[in-house]
């Protein structure tokens, strides 16, 4: 197969793939609390709708308003073009950019997201301001988290880090590995709203994410939520590929190989679901102004990864 | 492997110094310090095995009798005794407390390294000077009493990695936590106002 069909493969995968979680997500929490639960499609039939309803655009809107999630629903496309997906060798567009780079699409999307949404009325701007101070205390923790890697894998490419951390099993129970695991996790459950913080939903206390889209309505509600879906995957498969379970990744481009790939990557995925619906069901939600402690957490493990690296010399051979 | 694994016990006794920091409820705090023994003693029995010492796996049973369950029963029963302490510390100051100890860790890494380049006793050096913040930034003396407990653990975790401590010597440090354990009960018996504030252990 061609490098750039495993381009578009990836990205269809995201695309395709992304709402399934979320249902598959809400319905094993339904079961878990004894109830039905909506179908793991209802996802799908959700953006379907908002696709067919009518557009209104507020008369306040500045001018980004309708091209951010345009704009955030394409660096969500570009993004599966420049990570490991299923795919685990570097496809054409893939050395343009580094972690950093990747980090700087997840920015700028969230940059046109907020800018357009600051001003516009109450609730989203509270998502907004909400959004940025939040954000600033997560982005030190991503950071320590790539100079972790780095320094373990002496590279900051995610596919290298794969192939590092595939090939050298002593490394992964290394304490700095193990923590550097648990303080993205935690990051991961910040940025994908779970419940610790719970940043999705309606509630006016706690809403982040939803916040900033109160006024969008009909194609460009749809672009945002389906955004938001493929933005949580896209976290999801880079958590798993490349820090907590770097095996199962397709390394040729034979059909076969990639459709395996695909196979293991949403297994790999329902696991972490278990796990999030886990951390769902036993945890309760913190108040707003806890989620610095949360996010302090967070940094603290990755930081200490950094020092346990020094302490012990390097990870262990 | 059985080095990776003893590293990871330790960075999980960092851990626990950590969440005696960030605690701001006195029972939680306590069976952390529990926690944060027994941990201690694992790493003991793994050396005393490795190394075959018998009077380490000695301190290990020693350790998990007095730290992980005596001492934080006793205190556990003060807590109970004065209902205010259930509750918590006045005033917690997460993020700002746990990135004081995060500097001090770095601080106490690299003083340690330019002062004994070859020995390996990072850790335990950090767990002392995080013990000596827990009790400089708690008010309460429960607390602070569970600060102190983190140092004796740092002392006997630097006797097991830097060099061999004689048994008495580790048995010596036992004898003073209980000593002060005693002393701070037996306060609280004497009077009933809640005893154990700051004031009773300041000169």
């Amino acid at each position: 197969m061609n490098l750039q069909v495993v381009n578009v493969v990836q990205v269809l995968v995201v695309m395709a793939f992304s709402p399934l979680m979320v249902g598959i997500l809400k319905k094993i929490e339904a079961r878990i609390e004894s109830r039905k639960g909506i179908s793991v499609f209802q996802p799908y039939y959700d953006i379907a709708k908002f696709f067919r309803k009518e557009l209104i655009i507020p008369k306040n809107a500045n001018a980004f308003f309708v091209i951010a999630p345009i704009v955030s629903f394409s660096c969500y496309i570009i993004l599966p073009m420049v990570l490991p997906i299923v795919y685990g060798n570097p496809c054409p567009y893939a050395p343009m950019v580094d972690f950093l780079g990747g980090a700087f699409i997840f920015a700028l999307a969230s940059f046109v997201s907020t800018i357009a949404t600051a001003d516009l009325s109450y609730y989203t701007s509270i998502g907004a301001s909400r959004a940025v101070t939040f954000g600033s205390f997560a982005e030190p923790t991503l950071i320590m988290v790539f100079f972790g890697v780095a320094l373990i894998t002496k590279t900051n490419n995610p596919f290298i880090t794969n192939h590092v951390l595939a090939k050298n099993v002593h490394w992964i129970i290394s304490p700095t590995h193990l923590l550097i695991v648990a303080a993205f996790f935690m990051l991961l459950l910040f940025d994908t709203g779970k419940i610790p913080v719970e940043s999705e939903g309606l509630m006016e206390f706690g809403m982040i994410d939803e916040g900033k889209m109160m006024e969008y309505s009909s194609t460009l509600y749809a672009l945002s939520k389906w955004g938001s879906y493929m933005k949580s995957f896209i976290l999801m498969s880079v958590f798993l590929n490349v820090f907590a379970f770097p095996w199962g990744v397709a390394m040729d481009t034979s059909v076969k190989s990639i459709i395996f790939g695909t196979v293991t990557l949403l297994l790999k995925m329902l696991c972490l679901i278990l796990c999030f619906a886990f951390v769902e069901e036993t945890f309760a939600k913190l108040r707003l102004f806890k989620l610095i402690d949360y996010l302090t957490i967070s940094f603290l493990l990755a930081i200490l990864s950094i020092v346990s690296f020094f302490i012990f010399g390097g990870v262990p051979a | 492997m059985i080095e990776a694994i003893v590293q990871f016990i330790g960075v999980l006794i960092l851990l626990t110094a950590f969440e005696i920091l960030a605690q701001s409820y006195i029972r939680p705090m306590i069976n952390t310090v529990a926690i944060q023994s027994i941990l201690l003693a694992v790493i003991m029995v793994i050396t005393g095995i490795l190394e075959n010492r018998l009077d380490f796996i000695i301190l290990a049973v020693l350790t998990i009798a007095v730290r992980g369950i005596a001492i934080p029963e006793v205190l556990k029963k003060d807590v109970k005794k004065h209902g205010i302490w259930v509750y918590r510390e006045v005033g917690t100051r997460v993020p700002s407390l746990v990135i004081v100890g995060l500097i001090l860790s770095i601080v106490g890494y690299v003083i340690y390294r330019a002062a004994f380049s070859v020995m390996q006793g990072d850790l335990p050096f950090i767990l002392f000077l995080l013990g000596f913040l827990v009790i400089i930034a708690k008010k309460n003396a429960l607390a602070q009493m569970v600060g102190y407990i983190v140092e004796e653990n740092a002392l006997l975790y630097a006797g097991i990695t830097i060099s061999h401590m004689p048994l008495i010597l580790e048995a010596g440090i036992f004898l003073d936590l209980l000593a002060l354990v005693l002393a701070g009960v037996i306060l609280a018996a004497e009077k009933d106002y809640g005893v154990l504030e700051l004031e009773e252990l300041v000169g």
